[in-house]
């Protein structure tokens, strides 16, 4: 891959970014570098490697362990290079006998007090100590190992991925320091001082109880074994390794897969992923147990009825089979009676082919993609406004930033990564404002500049971003050069006239959004003024009945202000899964073929039928909803899932259920029997990012290759399944890797023209649109033009939900998620991270609690209009009085039974973030969930027999 | 010392002098008449610090001084650096070696010479003043009553200043 720097060499210290050079001399050698550079970087630069082991070049340069001394020409001492800035005609000696002398001293010390242990010792073999011990040429420690040490420290095993073997300490403090720099959770310290200096997790308690959240940062900073991840104490050292792109969040980040032979030993985050610049959270970095948990599907299944056992079947079988039961339903109830979903799950490959099946093979545009329930609006909303369906940054542009804007999203749990670049960002001065019904983890961010809380009524986000724009409007914080060069004149106009209207007044908003004016305009005036602003919103904005309406409020506001088309600024949907960008991108839209390119428009849809060989339907075809909607009244009848669980995810569970079983055929492609699976008729085994090649696009429009480290766990990658499927259908499709299918998609996107794996290959990821005009990609968009020439202002009405707090249902139900667990949980259920959060619980406020005599852990019944279901109470500060907070990660919970039909006016997105509730002390579980209960151990028990059937035979 | 100070206490004669507080050096006899004045300290070793003078009758054990002014560093040390943090300890540990002389599996002059390279590596290598200047004193006492440091006659100290 082309890079600037090596990523798997550790420079020592951070980059410098200045842009004037400075030249040295390092032992007779001329080296050129960035002012501010360290010596010992400028050093490493010109591969001259000084001993060190308290620095890193994640961590801000520390010199604490003296063994980066070298010689400076007319200075005294022996100053340490990592602290030392490079300075024009220095000159620095970093080996001689007396340096040679002072390190190896230095490293007696340490080893002094440190276990001899080192053959059996888990870091044997990646071990910087040892590294440095036989750099400074350490050959005899002659203070001893009687004196005082720290042998018996005792060793912490409460978290369930690392160990902390205190023992093993060198008190370098790079856990402490990538704890606070990195991640920027304090959670480490070091307690005590001189000799009785240790590293403490919290009060001195173990790292489970602390506020540590097991990102992994410190168990990589670690030089020694003192934190160290259990699978290498149990593994031992791994043997190759495999750059990959993880698939849980949006945040797409890059890993190393260490390996030995197919097993991974652990996922380390990659200093080359642009995405990440090598940090983690707790679900990439050791989440991935579910890949090889004993409930993977491993052979496809079939059956007749979802009241039979299942049958396993060859691949062949279950091909044929599903082939059979999709034409003669289609002979009988029509072309359109059948359709399918893809999934943000899978790659960009797979999801191109599912698509590509269901307009060619199946011969409709019944096509759709679980960003539907997410992030929908956001396609619809920005191309309306800016022209293109994607965020305009790219994620180090919030390290310009000097007012971050979060709305309706909660990136430190949801985007734990991007989630810490913005703490550090806010910790170096950067203003935040966020406009959030709960008070998110994001504002408790340590040592952060001015902070404002909106604390909004969930279903207000119209009314108050357009109480910021009005502000903004009639305070005259607007950005008249960028309206007047960049956007649309006419458009422009009415929304101003619009806006400026008195009745969008925060004072007039007040009553609808539940914030004090004064904040409003503090916030308005806070974003307006800064130099960068930048918005970031997730869930909070899309999931609503007004979700697109919100988009474009939000677009609105970064265009009246001219916080587009540059560093700092932008409009940033934080996408939630791995490659939602993607899907979408991808054409799964009924109205959409890939690129966002109309179905309806001739020459598009020409390119399109001249390229795959078929004649293409003109009309969208049905959204998700529609399709349940019309199983349910009969004529719709079949349908193929890819990695997406519908009966969890969706709205209005019973419906969904109504509808899945109504169907005559329903084929899940999934890694585990999900919770649709216990609907369907074919089982087709899927494969995890770990067994298949293929690309993820990221919230920033990056595509990151995917690399396979093993093999599908029942033989074929995800793509390979739609490939036989299509085939059997009788429609040819013939790839024998999915480069050719990226060369497919590359020829009919314009977005995607310059695309390949040949270039991914050489540049590690690209950003698109990447074309003839953006060669290598476009970390930022809308720089010179928007795609739509200049950008439209959209008229933004605000209009109340229906979904209202009433007699009857007097609280407002909002649902989220959590840091441990990743979004229906079907992977995170199954690795330790269960320990964090094995239920799902209902967060009320103390006011509301007290009130219906409810403490926590009290099981609490939960109505809506739609169903009922029962958690458990936890009273939390984060929530405002009326409003209450569950997560969807355990199934049977329920809690989409609650949740109801209400959507997003213009995309159907459904209204997740509003439900009327009323809740009440109870004391047993909802009719819905002992009906889960017992299908639950109905179905198990059918896969459980065709497991068992393919032993005995 | 004498004049202002008016000599030991008990009237006992004097042997050595701090000048400057725990970390300056301790000067013998023979540097009693130094100009107080940094560069002439400095020649010899030395350093005026805060301007406090501790004065010691020929009652003192100067190991046992040596000894303090490590243990003073081990109370002090933040523990940020690595000479600093285990040195001061090891230094403890070590002189009280020394004093304790010539036995099985205990060399005096050994000791010696690894006291005179820990005093080397906190002073090349501390981060801080703390850890940097806490070997002044341990060395001018090993230099100028090295009779208090090895008891054993035979013993023939090999300690060299840095």
């Amino acid at each position: 891959m082309l890079q600037y720097f090596d990523p798997n060499k550790d420079y020592g210290t951070p980059a410098s970014l200045s842009e004037t050079l400075v030249t040295l001399e390092i032992d007779g050698v001329e080296v050129e570098v960035p002012e501010g550079t360290s010596v010992l970087r400028a050093a490493a630069m010109a591969n001259i490697n000084i001993p060190k082991l308290c620095a890193s070049d994640n961590l801000d340069a520390f010199g604490s362990c003296r063994l980066c001394a070298v010689q400076i020409e007319g200075r005294r001492g022996f100053p340490a290079s990592c602290t030392t800035p490079a300075e024009n005609g220095m000159k620095v000696r970093t080996q001689n006998e007396k340096l040679a002398k002072l390190r190896r001293n230095i490293m007696e010390l340490y080893i002094s007090d440190h276990p001899l242990d080192c053959l059996t010792c888990p870091a044997n073999g990646d071990c910087e100590l040892q590294d440095m011990a036989g750099a400074v040429g350490l050959r005899e420690v002659r203070y001893g190992f009687d004196g005082n040490n720290h042998l018996d420290s005792a060793k912490d095993t409460s978290n369930p991925y690392f160990t902390f073997d205190a023992s093993k300490c060198i008190v370098c403090s790079r856990c402490v320091r990538a704890c606070s720099e990195v991640q920027g959770t304090f959670a480490l310290t070091i307690e005590g001082r001189g000799f009785e200096s240790k590293v403490a997790a919290g009060q001195n308690g173990n790292f489970l109880d602390s506020e540590c959240v097991s990102c992994g940062a410190c168990v990589q900073a670690c030089p020694t074994a003192t934190l160290m991840e259990n699978s290498v104490i149990e593994m031992g050292q791994p043997e190759h390794s495999v750059v990959t792109t993880c698939a849980y969040c949006g945040v797409g980040c890059s890993f190393k897969a260490e390996m030995k032979g197919d097993q991974v030993v652990r996922m380390m985050p990659y200093k080359g992923g642009e995405a990440n610049h090598g940090h983690s959270c707790v679900k990439g970095r050791f989440a991935f147990g579910y890949a090889t948990h004993k409930d993977r599907i491993r052979s496809p299944m079939i059956r007749d009825s979802i009241d039979q056992a299942w049958q396993e079947v060859s691949w062949e079988e279950a091909i044929a089979f599903t082939a059979k039961r999709l034409k003669e339903i289609q002979a009988e109830h029509g072309r359109e009676s059948i359709g399918g979903i893809s999934s943000s799950r899978c790659t960009n490959e797979e999801t191109y082919l599912v698509q590509k099946l269901i307009r060619a093979a199946f011969g409709n545009n019944n096509t759709d993609t679980c960003a539907r329930v997410c992030h929908s609006p956001t396609g619809y909303g920005l191309k309306q406004t800016l022209g293109e369906s994607a965020g305009t940054q790219t994620f180090d542009s919030v390290m310009k930033s000097d007012c971050i804007l979060v709305i309706g999203a909660n990136p430190t749990d949801a985007h734990p990564v991007f989630g810490s670049m913005m703490r550090r960002r806010l910790r170096e001065g950067a203003s935040l404002i966020v406009a959030d019904p709960r008070h998110i983890d994001l504002l408790n961010t340590p040592h952060h500049g001015d902070t404002i809380h909106l604390p909004l009524k969930p279903g207000s986000n119209v009314a108050m971003v357009n109480a910021l724009a009005h502000v903004i409007v009639t305070e005259g914080l607007e950005d008249t050069h960028f309206v007047s060069t960049r956007c649309d004149d006419s458009a422009y106009t009415k929304w101003r006239t619009f806006i400026a209207e008195p009745r969008h007044a925060p004072e007039q908003a007040e009553d609808i959004t539940g914030v004090a004016a004064r904040e409003v305009r503090k916030a308005a005036r806070a974003y307006a003024m800064a130099d960068n602003a930048a918005i970031y919103y997730g869930l909070g904005v899309t999931e609503h009945s007004q979700g697109s309406t919100t988009v474009m409020g939000i677009a609105n506001l970064a265009l009246a202000t001219g916080n587009i088309g540059r560093d700092g600024v932008g409009v940033n949907p934080l996408r939630g899964q791995n490659n939602v960008q993607g899907s979408c991108d991808m054409g799964s839209f009924p109205h959409e073929l890939p690129g966002y390119q109309h179905v309806a428009d001739p020459i598009a849809r020409g390119r399109f039928e001249q390229a795959w060989g078929v004649q293409l339907d003109s009309e969208p075809g049905l959204r998700i909803p529609n399709m349940f909607d019309a199983a349910i009244a009969g004529h719709f009848k079949a349908l193929y899932v890819q990695g997406e669980d519908i009966a969890q995810s969706d709205p209005n569970t019973q419906h969904v259920e109504q509808a899945l079983g109504a169907l005559e055929c329903l084929i899940v492609q999934d890694i585990f029997l999900n919770e649709t699976a216990k609907f369907a008729h074919v089982l087709l085994p899927g494969s995890t990012f770990l067994e298949k090649n293929g690309t993820f696009t990221n919230a920033e429009r990056r595509i990151n290759r995917v690399r396979k480290v093993m093999s599908p766990i029942a033989g074929k990658e995800d793509w390979e399944v739609t490939v036989d499927l299509a085939n059997a259908l009788g429609y040819p499709m013939s790839y024998s890797h999915p480069s050719e299918i990226m060369d497919e998609i590359a020829m009919l996107t314009p977005s995607f023209t310059g695309v390949s794996y040949d270039k991914l290959e050489q540049y590690g990821s690209l950003q698109w649109p990447c074309n003839e005009q953006f060669p290598i990609g476009s970390p930022i968009m809308h720089v010179e033009n928007f795609p739509i020439g200049k950008a439209r202002f959209a008229i933004t009405e605000f209009v109340p939900t229906t979904e209202r707090a009433s007699r009857h249902f007097p609280l407002l139900l909002t649902t989220g998620r959590i840091l441990s667990q990743y979004n229906v949980g079907a992977q995170t259920r199954r690795t330790a991270n269960q320990i964090w959060h094995d239920e799902d619980v209902l967060e009320i406020h103390a006011h509301d609690a007290e009130e219906r005599g409810i403490n926590s852990g009290d099981w609490l019944g939960i109505s809506s209009r739609a169903g009922h279901t029962v958690l458990r109470a936890r009273i939390s500060e984060r929530m405002q009085p009326g409003v209450v907070y569950t997560t969807f990660h355990h199934p049977g919970s329920g809690a989409n039974v609650i949740t109801t039909d209400n959507s997003d006016w213009a995309t159907n997105c459904p209204e997740y973030k509003v439900t009327a509730v009323q809740v009440e002390k109870v004391s047993q579980p909802s009719q819905w969930q002992k009906n889960f209960q017992d299908n639950h151990h109905r179905q198990q028990k059918f896969l459980d027999s065709a497991n068992t059937q393919t032993k005995n035979s | 010392m004498f004049d202002y100070g008016g000599g030991t206490r008990n009237g006992r004669p004097l042997r050595a002098v701090q000048v400057g507080g725990p970390l300056g050096a301790y000067l013998p006899e023979s540097q009693w008449d130094t100009p107080l004045d940094y560069e002439e300290f400095t020649k010899v070793g030395a350093v005026l610090g805060h301007g406090g003078v501790v004065m010691f009758d020929d009652s003192v054990d100067m190991s046992e001084q040596a000894r303090f002014s490590m243990e003073f560093c081990v109370k002090e040390s933040c523990g940020k650096c690595t000479p600093c943090r285990i040195g001061s300890t090891r230094g403890v540990e070590v002189i009280d070696r020394i004093r304790a002389g010539n036995k099985a599996g205990n060399n005096v002059d050994a000791n010696l010479a690894l006291l005179s390279d820990l005093c080397e590596t906190m002073i090349d290598g501390s981060l801080c003043a703390m850890g940097g200047m806490t070997p002044f004193p341990v060395q001018s006492a090993v230099k100028h009553f090295a009779e208090d440091f090895v008891k054993d006659a035979a013993s023939n100290p090999t300690f060299t200043e840095a």
